[in-house]
């Protein structure tokens, strides 16, 4: 599998290597998976030459400590503003080469939730059911990983992201939606309700979602409807009246009602929503969402061409 | 039946009402275009993704409406009916004894009472490997869940509401009355072509291990 390319030395959250997802299999209960954010994942990638679903590290909130076993050029996305190579304080955005035994270290972030540390050559990984990520259920009792490998390399040479691409992570995130199947169980008000006011992200959330603190929502018995398919940015509102926005570990099904739906031009958004963050949720239209997504497609692939949103 | 409608549920999501005995054929045919980025069947409908770069969704209805007039209209075909031993006693069968008093059977006799029941897979889902199975002989009262889930659960249970009825394909937490435990597995890592053990719409007929 390659030659161990890191040690991770410590981090505050699990790290995890998230390459391409597992698409096609939620019919037999697999969730999506892959990068949370995977337009930073692709930006991480691109700064190392690698394609945009290339697996990379993915570290949430941080901070996180890596030592680099051989030397290396690795690409930051994401997050966090700036590393700490040795000490040393590099702004991301660059291709950045490290020595062999160098110290790198990934602050704490302020803004945003999760940064991309991908490296030249790849990280070795087996690919399953299509998919070259941290498998998206919980496995027996597998140990944390420890220790990184990276495959072959091919010349390259070190790349600046055009300063566009820096697209500024705020206290403030704005997900579009389409109005849920459900969403007339909930009384009209807060149908209403729902798109007028602030959402704060809650202290609950992993990949597999991030529950919504604000107005209690208090749907029509939803508790017996028939269990149904859930995606990543799906909005359900369990019986608790807080909204759950699904990540992309979500589950395949569900029984609550859905009474949103975040389009899929806005989904990459939910990878970056830190616990405490402002949320608005803005009712768009599916045919305009259609555009929006077509659009922002077009855009980020004249960086990167082979970016996939899902 | 009414024509099925596809309907937006997103912008790059249909969902399909559909009679319950109708959704395994339905889904397999779509599932066979080749064109659905997901094709998932739920207890009453069945969900289609696409993706809206390069693909309208006028074109993506149609291609449903295709698919759905092949299989509504032809014989339903099933998959086989499978076998799965089963333990229904001890540590596999925590809430045995409760389940059995609400069926008005004693414990020992779950694992006959069990084995004749016609039961289907109703839903894969939930997590990898994930099975929702449903008692088609009807007349079963309805179970309620645990009062308080347990942490951990492991791999193969059967869970049981009544009629309805799941098996759990991993460890993990759980919250519905455990009557019993197959040894086969549910998701299998080492068979990527065929990581799962059950199909939507297959008999499976439980088979005491004693």
């Amino acid at each position: 599998m390659g030659e161990p390319a890191f040690e991770i030395l410590s981090s505050a959250l699990p790290v995890s290597v998230q390459g391409a997802p597992f698409r096609g299999h939620r019919h037999i209960g697999v969730p999506l998976g892959g990068a949370a954010d995977p337009i930073s994942r692709a930006l991480a990638n691109w700064l190392v030459g690698a394609p945009a679903e290339a697996p990379a590290l993915e570290i949430t909130l941080g901070e996180a400590k890596f030592r680099a076993l051989q030397p290396l050029r690795i690409g930051l996305a994401g997050a966090a503003p700036h590393i700490l190579v040795d000490g040393e304080r590099i702004a991301n955005g660059w291709t950045v080469t490290v020595k062999e035994g160098a110290e790198i270290t990934l602050p704490a972030t302020v803004r945003g939730c999760r940064t991309y540390l991908a490296v030249h050559g790849g990280i070795a990984v087996e690919s399953l059911l299509g998919g070259s990520s941290e498998f998206p259920w919980p496995q027996h009792d597998r140990e944390p990983r420890r220790e990184i490998s990276a495959g072959p390399r091919r010349p390259f040479r070190d790349r600046r992201l055009p300063h566009k691409t820096r697209f500024a992570l705020g206290r403030e995130v704005i997900l579009r939606c389409v109005v849920g199947p459900d969403a007339g169980l909930l009384p009209e008000a807060q149908q209403t309700g729902l798109f007028a006011g602030e959402w704060l992200a809650g202290q609950r959330m992993s990949r597999m979602g991030i529950e919504l603190n604000g107005e209690t929502l208090t749907p029509r018995s939803g508790a017996t409807m028939a269990s149904a398919a859930v995606f990543p940015g799906t909005i359900q509102c369990p019986p608790s009246g807080a909204p759950f926005l699904l990540g992309p570990d979500a589950q395949t099904t569900g029984g609550y009602p859905r009474i949103a739906q975040v389009i899929r031009a806005d989904r990459h958004l939910i990878g970056q929503i830190r616990p405490g963050m402002r949320i608005r949720l803005i009712p768009i239209e599916s045919g305009r969402a259609r555009d929006v997504y077509r659009h922002k497609l077009m855009l980020w692939r004249r960086i990167v061409p082979d970016l996939r949103l899902d | 039946m009414s024509d099925p409608s596809p309907e937006p549920l997103g912008d790059d999501t249909l969902r399909i009402a559909l009679p319950a005995s109708r959704i395994a054929s339905a889904a397999r045919a779509l599932a066979a275009q080749g064109y659905w980025e997901e094709v998932v069947a739920g207890m009453a409908e069945v969900t289609l993704r696409f993706d809206p770069d390069g693909n309208d969704i006028d074109t993506a209805t149609d291609r449903a409406l295709a698919a759905l007039a092949d299989a509504l209209d032809g014989p339903t075909v099933e998959p086989p009916t499978i076998d799965l031993k089963a333990r229904w006693d001890g540590e596999a069968a925590p809430d045995g004894a409760m389940v059995a008093e609400a069926l008005g059977i004693r414990p020992g006799e779950m694992a006959a009472f069990w084995a004749a029941r016609d039961i289907r897979v109703s839903l894969m889902g939930f997590q990898p490997g994930f099975a929702y199975l449903e008692d088609r002989d009807g007349g079963l009262p309805d179970i309620p869940r645990l009062d308080r889930p347990r942490q951990r659960v492991t791999a193969g249970s059967i869970g049981c509401l009544g009629a309805r009825l799941c098996l759990y394909a991993f460890d993990g937490p759980g919250g519905w009355p455990i009557i019993g435990r197959i040894a086969e597995p549910l998701f299998r890592f080492d068979k990527p072509d065929q990581p799962v053990l059950l199909a939507i719409g297959q008999r499976v007929r439980f088979v005491d291990a004693g």
